[in-house]
């Protein structure tokens, strides 16, 4: 169970760094696509915010390793007038959150729709 | 059931409000708060600056207007040095690497003159474009530069430079997106050629604007004619000109200073109507800008007889505005055979006003010649006016319709700009006024600064520089050969006969008010190898008025720090390099030794003890501003209450619940030294106290007792918190008013009156400073108060800052060749070739 829950969250992370490579509303998209897939798991809508942050965790250590992260995260901070750690802290939480909502709401519609499939089954069976 | 549905109707509820919240915060901007999505993405948001904030060591880029390659070296302190074989090529490298290094302050400087901030920065930019479209700098910057030739240099140089510029823009990716685009949510615009133009309309704007005739109006309107005359005189009471007069020293004009006249409310109204409305055009309407604020460039060469190694020595620092990114950007350009060059640039234009070649250096600091006057019109309507009239005919006002628009393009604002054959109308206070002003006359100043760039003497320096138009320049200059050389360069008017004075308002009405031609060459002030074998500029009056006493200005600042390096130059025979820096930083002003013995003896009686005390301090002082000096703050503050006490007179206007009107305008304080010579001058009578008539000593006493209790109670009992270097800081600004990208309390020597003077807020001071040696091999050391990116990520952005702090002067690398860079001092290179 806890292999399955790391391996998805593997797989959702690789999947939120490749919607980054296109801008950051598709790390929205790609959370809906997970909610409405794994729709039948209660945990996946935290997977998914999960994943959004160890992704862009992931690419902000990339950025890392080529130039001065912490003078953007201090620059930023002082324009937005707040530390350095709450910019790091923002970005994760934006990325974290966009992942765990639009998953939440998209598994919302998915069940919704898995019902009225189910009942549609079982009256033509009736 | 419900269990098997999940999370409960609320949660989701919720979920998708904070979905459509965060959504929404990603896509818009919120408050002052940019749109987060595109700012914190770490792919393609402002993180990725931490990618692109060291360039890489080794790049190559193709430019399709590249006529061959071009290597550029970065030294190790980010400063390109070009190697091309043409100068269009180089300068198509030179607009690549500042679009590199300064695209947001190339397009907000272009946007200022423009008049489209607000179309990048939004509704609260309005009035600033409004200001920019009624002094009409970029129409008349674009009508000059349509009139270039097609072979000009201000043509062919600043279409290449276009042409690197718009190549970088072209080839951007998201990730390169300067910081403050990103904040803004904006992307940059292409450049155009006429941009450069624009620029130097800018720098005239900034060097030569002057409402000063107003000004003057509404202080005659106050205290009459003569005691105006006195106040703000046309030649300055200490003389200590640019152009050598044979003295050893200052001399000493000093007059009397006729009592003010009864004001005269009805001229005193218009009078100040139309002084608002033009400090409003200026940006200026505050006391502080008003006050005599010490702000200045010097420039001065040595003749190789007066220094240590017989070389000839130049020194450069043009004082502005201090911003971040530097107004400034550092560059070589070498192009074989043609040009070889060590300079400053600004960035939007290819070539460096100020620098250095192999045979010749050179800068300037502002003349400060009068070379805009206002023209009182006769209109046919006094609101709504469509002729004026010259020699009793009517004339048609021409009439441009400016629309200024917000973000997305959307008209915000139109304003209807009248011109008479002078120039943009003002409507202010009843009356329409004209200003005639040689920087609307626009002119090519890439090909002057291109041939000072490729001179081999100082005469063939000025040969180039002819033709500079304006603002007037002192240039000053020295070369190999061992001549040095200074002349204030720009076309000065010839006033016709019902305009002698530029100072004063003249009447539109008649066409022999018109300026009627040019000064000739040989009557600019000048000084080729004078005897004394050197020669200094600092803002000051450019000829003794007993060597030439026509009519060039009126506004000079106080002489002090031209005094002050004449001084030094006099006193030393054998000038070095670093001799010439320490002038540069020299803690020490001119002025004091005139005004603080009146302010130590100003109390015979010694009975109060909080002047002893104060007296004592002052007394002990040996005169310098120093860091840690602890009497200095004491000096500058007695000497500011001293000027609002005499100038009292000069208040006028103002809005209700101010507790006193507005100070009109501040007499130089030189003016309040030649006062000081006549203790029971009407002027020393405190407006305050009608019962009582106060002579100068009861007025300097107060002064420096109110000064002192003023800073009991700031900063407590003199010690410590005394410390100049706690009190006076210089304040580097963003250039675009982030004030997070700033660097504000940066420490600084100097005061009033120093070389390197330090006054008002603390946002001016030397923006570049440079010594040249003209040795057998040409050797430079210079800083400007920043760093070579406009980055704020970049390690770049401020690492001169230190060094500019504590005075010290980079070595400047000078290479002939791309490979005599040594490897331990090139950051990166890049290649620029020519697209297939």
């Amino acid at each position: 169970m806890m292999r399955h829950l790391l391996m998805r969250t593997v797989l959702v992370s690789v999947a939120m760094v490749l919607a980054s490579m296109i801008g950051w509303w598709a790390i929205p998209v790609a959370g809906a696509v997970f909610g409405a897939l794994t729709y039948r798991d209660s945990a996946g809508p935290v997977v998914a915010g999960f994943g959004a942050i160890i992704a862009w965790s992931g690419l902000l250590m990339y950025d890392a390793i080529r130039g001065p992260v912490s003078n953007v995260a201090a620059t930023v901070g002082a324009v937005l007038q707040t530390k350095p750690i709450a910019v790091y802290l923002l970005t994760l939480a934006f990325a974290g959150l966009l992942g765990i909502c639009s998953a939440l709401v998209s598994r919302t519609f998915a069940r919704f729709f898995a019902r009225v499939r189910e009942r549609g089954a079982e009256s033509t069976e009736a | 059931m419900s269990r098997r549905l999940g999370p409960s109707p609320v949660t989701i509820v919720l979920a998708a409000a904070v979905l459509t919240g965060t959504l929404y915060v990603g896509a818009r901007p919120v408050g002052g708060a940019p749109a987060f999505g595109p700012l914190l993405d770490p792919v393609h948001g402002v993180w990725a600056l931490a990618r692109t904030a060291t360039p890489p060591a080794d790049a190559t880029v193709q430019i399709p207007s590249l006529a061959d390659l071009v290597e550029v070296r970065f030294d190790d302190r980010g400063v390109p040095h070009i190697f091309a074989t043409s100068l269009t090529d180089a300068a198509r490298a030179m607009g690549y690497v500042h679009a590199r290094d300064r695209l947001f302050q190339m397009e907000l400087q272009a946007r200022a003159v423009a008049g489209t901030v607000a179309e990048l920065v939004g509704d609260r930019a309005v009035a600033v474009d409004r200001e920019a479209r009624a002094q009409g700098l970029a129409a008349f910057a674009r009508r000059g530069y349509e009139a270039l030739g097609p072979q000009s240099a201000g043509r062919t140089l600043t279409e290449a430079y276009a042409q690197g510029v718009n190549a970088y823009i072209d080839a951007m990716t998201d990730d390169d997106i300067p910081f403050e685009f990103r904040l803004l949510g904006a992307r940059p615009q292409r450049w155009e050629p006429v941009y450069t133009a624009y620029l130097f309309a800018r720098m005239g704007l900034t060097l030569a604007y002057s409402e000063g005739e107003l000004r003057r109006g509404a202080i005659e309107a106050l205290v009459g004619r003569d005691a105006a005359d006195a106040l703000f005189p046309r030649d300055n009471p200490i003389q200590e000109p640019i152009q050598p007069n044979g003295q050893h020293a200052a001399r000493m004009d000093f007059r009397k200073v006729p009592p003010p006249a009864q004001p005269d409310s009805g001229k005193l109204k218009i009078a100040m109507s139309l002084l608002e409305s033009a400090r409003t055009l200026a940006g200026a309407a505050n006391e502080a800008q008003l006050d005599d604020v010490a702000v200045g460039s010097n420039n001065w060469a040595v003749s190789p007889r007066r220094t240590a190694a017989g070389k000839a020595l130049l020194a450069g620092d043009p004082h502005l505005a201090l911003t971040l990114p530097s107004i400034w950007y550092q560059a070589q350009i070498v192009v074989p055979d043609t040009l070889d060059v060590y300079g400053v640039t600004i960035p939007g234009a290819p070539i460096p006003p100020i620098g250095f070649n192999r045979d010749v250096a050179w800068s300037e600091t502002n003349t400060g010649a009068d070379v805009a006057d206002y023209f009182v019109e006769t209109v046919d309507d006094s609101t709504h006016p469509t002729r004026y009239q010259v020699d009793g005919a009517w004339r048609a006002l021409t009439y441009r319709v400016e629309a200024i628009r917000g973000k997305g393009g959307r008209v915000i604002s139109t304003d209807t700009i009248r011109e008479s054959h002078r120039g943009s109308m003002l409507h202010a206070g009843g009356q329409w006024i004209s200003r005639r002003w040689t920087i609307n006359d626009g002119d090519d100043i890439t090909g002057p600064f291109l041939g000072a760039a490729r001179s081999k003497s100082v005469k063939e320096l000025w040969e180039a520089t002819n033709g500079f138009f304006a603002p007037a320049q002192n240039f000053v200059s020295a070369d190999r050969g061992g001549h040095i050389a200074i002349r204030s360069t720009g076309h000065f008017p010839i006033r016709g006969r019902g305009a002698v004075r530029g100072d004063l308002l003249l009447d539109g009405s008649k066409s022999a008010s018109d300026w009627q031609g040019w000064w000739k060459l040989a009557e600019y002030p000048q000084a080729y190898d004078p005897p004394q074998g050197f020669v200094v500029s600092a803002n000051q009056q450019p000829k003794d008025p007993r060597v030439d006493p026509r009519y060039i200005g009126w506004d000079w600042p106080s002489p002090w720090r031209a005094i002050r390096i004449n001084e030094m130059l006099r006193a030393d025979s054998a000038i070095t390099p670093d001799a010439m820096r320490r002038i540069q930083t020299t803690p020490v002003s001119a002025q004091t030794k005139y005004f603080l013995p009146m302010m130590v003896e100003a109390d015979a009686t010694g009975r109060d003890s909080s002047f002893s005390n104060a007296s004592r301090l002052l007394r002990d002082w040996d005169g310098t501003f120093d860091a840690d000096n602890r009497a200095a703050v004491l000096y500058e503050t007695t000497l500011a209450e001293l000027a609002a006490r005499t100038w009292d007179e000069l208040r006028a206007g103002g809005t209700a619940g101010e507790p006193l009107p507005r100070r009109v305008d501040t007499p130089q304080n030189v003016v309040l030294l030649q006062l000081m010579q006549d203790p029971t001058n009407p002027w020393w009578d405190d407006q305050r106290t009608p019962d009582v008539r106060e002579r100068r000593d009861d007025i300097i006493r107060a002064s420096v007792l109110a000064a002192y209790r003023t800073l009991v109670q700031r900063l407590g009992q003199p010690g410590d918190m005394w410390r100049w270097g706690l009190n006076r800081r210089a304040s580097v600004r963003h250039l675009g008013g982030i004030a997070a990208l700033g660097r504000p309390n940066v420490p600084v020597t100097g005061g009033p009156g120093s070389v390197s003077p330090s006054s008002g807020d603390g946002n001016h001071g030397a923006s570049w400073r440079m010594v040249v040696e003209l040795g057998d091999e040409v050797r430079g050391w210079g800083v400007y108060p920043g760093g070579q990116s406009g980055n704020p990520i970049s390690p770049r952005y401020t690492d001169l800052l230190d060094k500019w702090s504590a005075g010290t002067l980079d070595s400047l690398p000078f290479p002939r060749t791309a490979a005599d860079l040594p490897t331990a001092k090139t950051s990166s290179r890049l290649l620029l070739k020519k697209a297939p």
